[in-house]
């Protein structure tokens, strides 16, 4: 589905990533987990062609590249950490996940597609409000929402349990899980919450200084590698296959 | 959803016939009163109260309001600035100045000797100047915003020292030239909207159809940048091409205006502003009906200034001036952007 290889990137000679190479497949949930200024959003930037680094990325097999960036919005959805705010309504909001596919404005189907995402996160009470008007997480729910009209087969999210109380939290993991599976998608995701990931990932990537430390199942959330890339020291308790990371002494 | 389309809809059928009203007032309004009867049978024939006069006028305000206005709607939202508008960044009185220019060391155009008038020998040095002029000020903006990042008030601080620079060199420029070129380049100073032809007119009217038909392709663009400049990359939107264009179309516009109406303050500023709060911020609604708000208010102020102390006309950049300057600073109160 995406292909990552030697990928490598510096903001100002300063690098921030280096030759990082995963790949992410169909309906898989991956959370990539490091501390502050490790350089997850860096990458998830790289991803979505906002960012131009060294290396190859292939979506469906096509090299980012090539893909002119209307093409790749039909494929791939950002979702970035800070939430946008501004004068338009939710449905306004929604409706521009159909802005790649549109020629001069939006047809039935568009409004059609709106409808159906708006009623798959019961946000049809809030169509009309405008986005200052909206809690933390329903701005989230909103900004998934403009994602997912977007039909992607790649969903990009950076922080998306961020200045979320715990409903909330649960209710986005839970949704984007579902999503995953039901429209095998490929989901990748930065994290601060090591125990949300372990629960809801199917794949973990650690990252430190802008390289990976550690991938695989969530058997990677142990004790020396939380110490190795956090530098804290943890207790992980496994608990009917999952693991609970509890702060040590 | 049938409450908002509804709410559109009232908007748009308000706006219209407040615009057609507005209209039809203003021909029969004057130092010489004409009932609606004899405004029709006048458009019939070559009357010169309504063919050399009035008409003109209106058709320019209508004009002149609608291409201001559109050009604030579409500033506001490229520079995420919402007290953004031709006036308040300076690019009215950058046109001003390169206007006033051309006319004064260009002999683009003929003074008269009552100091009343002026004749614009040349509809399109006059404008380009304009244009001239108005990008010193879209460029000034653009660097700074670019280096710092402007705050929304600080970007409008940069304009509001932008326009009073571009003042003092029209004044200065008004001080070394003949006394009777002074009373006339004050009209650049003053908005007036009695002094176009119709061939200046036609001008007016081909930047406004130019300029309003990007702006309205570009509709779902100018939703997207309200949103983060990263969402809208990864829409497909090309955000710095997007913003360059319209930032070039919308000073071109204002120039245009400019050169042959002088400035007049607010109305890009108060018409897209209350089109925002009251009906929609989604660009398909907020740039037709800002146009056409900002075309009748600026049609209002136009008549009530021609009317009010008859037969002394105030200009109609005065009277917005009176109406705007409040609203403006009630808007920087209310921080509605937040």
């Amino acid at each position: 589905m995406i292909t990552v290889k030697n990928l490598s990137f510096s903001y100002n000679s300063e690098p921030v990533l280096n030759d990082l190479n995963f790949e992410a497949r169909e309906g898989e949930v991956i959370f990539i987990l490091g501390p502050n200024g490790s350089g997850k959003t860096t990458l998830l930037k790289c991803i979505a062609g906002i960012l131009k680094p060294r290396g190859a990325i292939l979506v469906e097999n096509q090299s980012l590249n090539d893909i002119s960036k209307r093409e790749l919005a039909k494929k791939l959805a950002y979702v970035p950490q800070r939430g946008d705010t501004g004068f338009l309504t939710v449905f306004d909001v929604i409706l521009l996940g159909r802005k790649p596919y549109m020629g001069f404005g939006p047809t039935n189907e568009d409004y059609r597609i709106v409808k159906d995402v708006m009623s798959l996160l019961s946000l049809e009470k809030l169509a009309f409000r405008r986005l200052n008007e909206l809690s933390g997480g329903e701005l989230q729910k909103v900004m998934i929402a403009r994602a997912l009209a977007q039909r992607p087969r790649i969903l990009l999210l950076d922080e998306p349990t961020n200045n979320l109380d715990v409903k909330n939290q649960i209710e986005i993991m839970r949704l984007i899980r579902k999503i995953a599976k039901e429209s095998n998608i490929s989901v990748i995701s930065t994290m601060h919450d090591l125990n949300l990931a372990s629960l809801y990932a199917d794949r973990i990537l650690m990252i430190k200084n802008g390289k990976i430390f550690a991938s695989g199942g969530i058997e990677v959330l142990n004790k020396e590698n939380i110490k190795a890339v956090y530098g804290v020291d943890v207790e992980v308790v496994r608990m009917n296959g999952k693991a609970v990371i509890l702060p040590g002494d | 959803m049938i409450e908002y389309s509804r709410r559109i809809r009232t908007a748009e059928i308000v706006l219209v016939t407040s615009l057609i009203f507005s209209f039809i007032a203003s021909l029969c309004i004057g130092s010489y009163n004409l009932t609606p009867q004899e405004v029709f049978s006048s458009l019939a024939t070559d009357s010169p109260i309504i063919w050399d006069i009035r008409l003109p006028r209106i058709v320019t305000t209508i004009l002149v309001g609608a291409s201001l206005a559109v050009s604030g709607a579409v500033m506001q939202c490229i520079l995420r600035n919402p007290l953004a508008s031709p006036f308040t960044l300076g690019i009215s009185q950058g046109a001003a100045f390169g206007a006033a220019f051309a006319i004064i060391y260009l002999g683009a155009g003929l003074m008269h000797r009552t100091g009343e008038s002026i004749t614009i020998l040349n509809p399109y040095l006059v404008p380009f100047f304009a244009f001239f002029g108005s990008l010193i000020s879209v460029s000034v903006i653009l660097t700074l915003s670019k280096i710092r990042d402007l705050s929304p008030e600080a970007m409008i601080l940069a304009g509001v020292a932008m326009a009073s620079l571009f003042q003092a060199a029209t004044m200065l420029m008004q001080y070394f030239a003949e006394d009777v070129m002074v009373a006339s380049v004050v009209f650049w100073t003053f908005g007036d909207m009695g002094r176009t032809n119709w061939n200046e007119i036609y001008i007016i009217l081909s930047a406004f159809a130019v300029c309003t038909t990007y702006f309205i392709f570009r509709r779902m663009d100018y939703n997207a940048l309200t949103l983060s400049d990263e969402t809208a990359i990864s829409l497909g939107v090309n955000p710095q091409r997007v913003r360059l264009e319209s930032l070039l179309l919308s000073s071109f516009l204002t120039a245009i205006c400019v050169s042959f109406t002088g400035i007049v303050g607010f109305v890009g500023l108060v018409a897209p502003h209350s089109i925002r709060i009251s009906v929609s911020g989604d660009h398909r609604y907020l740039i037709p009906f800002s146009t056409v708000f900002g075309a009748t208010l600026l049609l209002i102020a136009d008549t009530f200034g021609r009317t009010v102390l008859s037969p002394v006309l105030i200009p109609v950049g005065i009277v917005t001036a009176f109406v705007g300057a409040p609203v403006f600073i009630y808007l920087l109160l209310m921080g509605s952007w937040r």
